[in-house]
């Protein structure tokens, strides 16, 4: 008897028919998810920035601590050296570290030039 | 299969093809609209709920973990988010539980064979509508998307044995209300 009377019910609600959403609803819901798509890549993009400045500090502090460190580790001291920084007496000439960081800055801006293309093209 | 389509198209919407979402639209749509429609009776409102409910599974689709099947996981939000906009927008029927109380055990009348189709699916219109939207959107679940109890626990997020009282009892009160119907 209870089984007759869930399949009665079950009968009717499969005489229900499906219904459809009207016919610009799957293009409508598309565009927004589209537009949501684009937010969440925005926000990945900005985590990403965040993430390599990060990262870059992190390997800039390093590399200034790592030498501390073990020159501190291995008890050295440089104060007990006698050298110099100044070029006349390193006996390099200036034109060649100007040339050397024209070519670095060129090639950084080629490489900048080159990804921002590629993203355009993409 | 379809579940192993379904993993296909994810990976692609994974991996950046935001349009392979539309596969998943196209599969899922008609169940989730008809189910909403039933309980909002607005066509706009359902479209506005069903459009949520797409979004919010895009939004989420990176934590689809693959424990329980995709359309269960789907289902689930399309549930909460369904009951949520409801709720916006619908009183809620605070009467019901002293109603149901009231109601005894009920057997559908075999009148109901004696009716029209038109009739009966009038009168079942008006009894899910009497429903609050979490009851009605279960017992939809059950009998128009033929999932089981285990799946509709998961689902709604209730035990396995609450959703069996909970069944027995909009049954029991669907029961009722639609002889009512029938005798009037």
């Amino acid at each position: 008897m209870k089984k007759q009377e869930d399949d009665k019910l079950k009968g009717l609600f499969n005489e229900m028919s499906f219904t459809e959403p009207s016919k610009g609803f799957e293009n409508r819901l598309m565009q927004q998810i589209n537009i949501v798509a684009a937010e969440k890549q925005k926000k990945r993009s900005l985590r990403n920035a965040i993430y390599n400045v990060l990262a870059m500090i992190g390997g800039v502090l390093a590399i200034i601590a790592l030498p501390v460190v073990v020159f501190r580790l291995s008890g050295i001291n440089l104060a007990d050296y006698n050298y110099s920084i100044k070029l006349p007496d390193m006996q390099i000439d200036p034109l060649w570290i100007l040339m050397g960081f024209s070519v670095l800055v060129l090639l950084i801006g080629d490489t900048l030039m080159r990804t921002r293309l590629k993203k355009k093209q993409h | 299969m379809a579940e192993l389509d379904d993993i296909y198209y994810i990976n692609l919407i994974r991996g950046g093809d935001t349009n392979a979402f539309v596969y998943l639209v196209r599969r899922y749509q008609r169940m989730i609209f008809t189910i909403v429609a039933k309980i909002v009776n607005n066509t706009n409102d359902a479209e506005d709920i069903t459009q949520e409910i797409f979004i919010k599974v895009f939004q989420s689709l990176d934590k689809f973990r693959g424990d329980a099947g995709f359309s269960t996981w789907l289902y689930r939000i399309a549930y909460n988010t369904a009951i949520s906009e409801i709720r916006k927008n619908k009183s809620i029927h605070t009467s019901f539980e002293d109603h149901l109380s009231a109601v005894g055990e009920e057997v559908l009348s075999d009148a109901i064979d004696d009716i029209s189709t038109e009739e009966r699916l009038r009168y079942l219109d008006e009894v899910l509508n009497m429903l609050p939207p979490e009851d009605a959107l279960l017992i939809s679940l059950f009998y128009l998307n033929d999932h089981s109890v285990q799946d509709i626990s998961v689902i709604t997020g209730l035990g396995v044995s609450n959703v069996k009282v909970k069944l027995h009892r909009i049954r029991k009160f669907m029961n009722f209300e639609i002889n009512k119907l029938i005798s009037e």
